[in-house]
């Protein structure tokens, strides 16, 4: 099939647009506030003990990485059913405490997309808005365009969270190395955008398909959790269904992080796969739609 | 433009009534905490805060009062917001986000609270609060 009249420029207008005037919107905003809030809570989760440890200790950087060690290696071993290779790469090779905060953010980040991402094009559907946009621009300019400006706005809102992490560890925490810090704070961040990709297409399909703001918004965020709660309870069950947890992003996720660079190139390749699947789902549902 | 109320100044005046009704209840809770203390200490607590850390009760006093009009001023201007005010809404909204800021300040130097993630936490939406009200509904704010 072909996406009848595709314009860059009319793509990259939308996309301009929607990035500027997402705060305006009430979507944008709680976005906004609950990732900075959210990725906040989970660094100080994992800094405070840290802090207070080292400030009541004699030897602090001692007490510090003892607590790590013993109780951080396990809980992310748990967490993600990484490997030995992988635990040394993010616990010893790399500043543990920033690995602990950008994987338990990462577990989270779905959740988010689709609290930023989930009204794309709902709310102007249901209210007939977008009527009048379709009077100037193709629908895939639309779908394209605002698909890319929900994800350059989320871009930003991470990016300053991750400023804010990275600020504190420097100077507040004082912890690691300003090069390891930097480092592996821009792995992470690289990360992020790249596994937030594969969710703001497919909160892009939902919200093409749903004509109401707050019903994307459910859809969105019980089609994003269903499935690895699914997974988890059948393979309980009955092993092998653990395979099925495949067929979503959210099992690539520690792909991102790896110490091999083929297996993280694979990653980014499934995360953009995932994304041009999803893309190509909501634009052929979207260019059929009645609206 | 400030004939219809965009949907990010709703969610920022329902924000406010969540954030300030909550800072009200807990400062209230605090300030009977701290009552009932120094009854159960016979009046001693300002000299126990001396002991343990250098503060009068009177710091504390006046910081719980800081943030009882933080969360008064958070509620008014929620209502500004809605009615698209410029005083109680503009005004006001740029009052909180800076005694906001002030008193996570005051507890700094005053209650020698050390600069945490909690600090940044506490200062994200006073300062959300006048990025918005000063830049995005700027020209929103004008009845």
């Amino acid at each position: 099939m072909s996406f009848h009249g595709l314009r860059g420029p009319h793509v990259r207008l939308i996309a301009k647009t929607h990035t500027k005037y997402s705060i305006r919107g009430g979507t944008g905003l709680v976005f906004a506030l609950m990732a900075l809030l959210t990725g906040l809570i989970i660094a100080s989760i994992f800094v405070d003990p840290i802090n207070q440890a080292k400030q009541q200790a004699d030897a602090p950087d001692d007490i510090a990485e003892q607590i790590i060690q013993q109780v951080g290696r396990p809980a992310i071993k748990w967490a993600t059913d990484a490997s030995d290779t992988q635990l040394d790469y993010w616990m010893d090779a790399n500043p543990a405490l920033i690995t602990a905060f950008m994987l338990l953010f990462m577990m989270f980040l779905p959740f988010l997309v689709a609290l930023g991402a989930s009204n794309q094009l709902s709310g102007d559907i249901g209210n007939r808005g977008i009527r009048y946009q379709l009077l100037r621009t193709e629908r895939a300019n639309l779908f394209l365009g605002r698909m890319v400006g929900t994800y350059l706005f989320g871009l930003i809102i991470y990016l300053v969270l991750f400023l804010i992490v990275a600020i504190f560890f420097l100077v507040q925490l004082d912890f690691y190395s300003a090069g390891d810090t930097i480092t592996w704070l821009t792995r992470g961040f690289l990360a992020v955008a790249v596994y937030s990709l594969p969710y703001v297409a497919l909160c892009a399909w939902i919200s093409c398909a749903i004509d109401s703001a707050f019903g994307s918004l459910a859809l969105t965020q019980l089609a994003i959790g269903f499935w690895p709660l699914l997974v988890n309870i059948g393979a309980r069950q009955w092993e092998p269904f653990e395979n099925a947890g495949y067929l979503m992003p959210w099992v690539y996720r520690s792909w991102l992080f790896d110490p091999s660079i083929g297996k993280t190139l694979a990653g980014i390749a499934v995360m953009l796969a995932f994304t041009a699947l999803f893309t190509f789902l909501g634009l052929r549902h979207f260019e059929k739609r009645d609206l | 433009m400030a004939d219809k109320r965009p949907g990010g100044l709703t969610a920022l005046a329902v924000l406010n009534f969540i954030f300030g009704g909550l800072g009200l209840i807990a400062s209230l809770g605090l300030l009977a905490l701290l009552k009932a203390a120094d009854s159960a200490s016979n009046g001693g607590l300002d000299a126990a805060l001396q002991d343990e850390g250098q503060i009068s009760a009177g710091m504390i006093y006046f910081v719980i009062l800081l943030s009882v009009l933080s969360a008064v001023l958070l509620i008014t201007s929620g209502v500004g917001y809605l009615q698209q005010k410029k005083f109680l809404g503009r005004t006001l909204g740029n009052g909180y986000a800076v005694l906001s800021i002030l008193s996570s300040v005051l507890g700094i130097v005053l209650l020698k609270q050390g600069v945490g993630i909690g600090t940044i936490i506490g200062l994200i939406y006073p300062v959300l609060t006048l990025a918005l009200l000063n830049m995005t509904f700027k020209d929103d704010l004008v009845r």
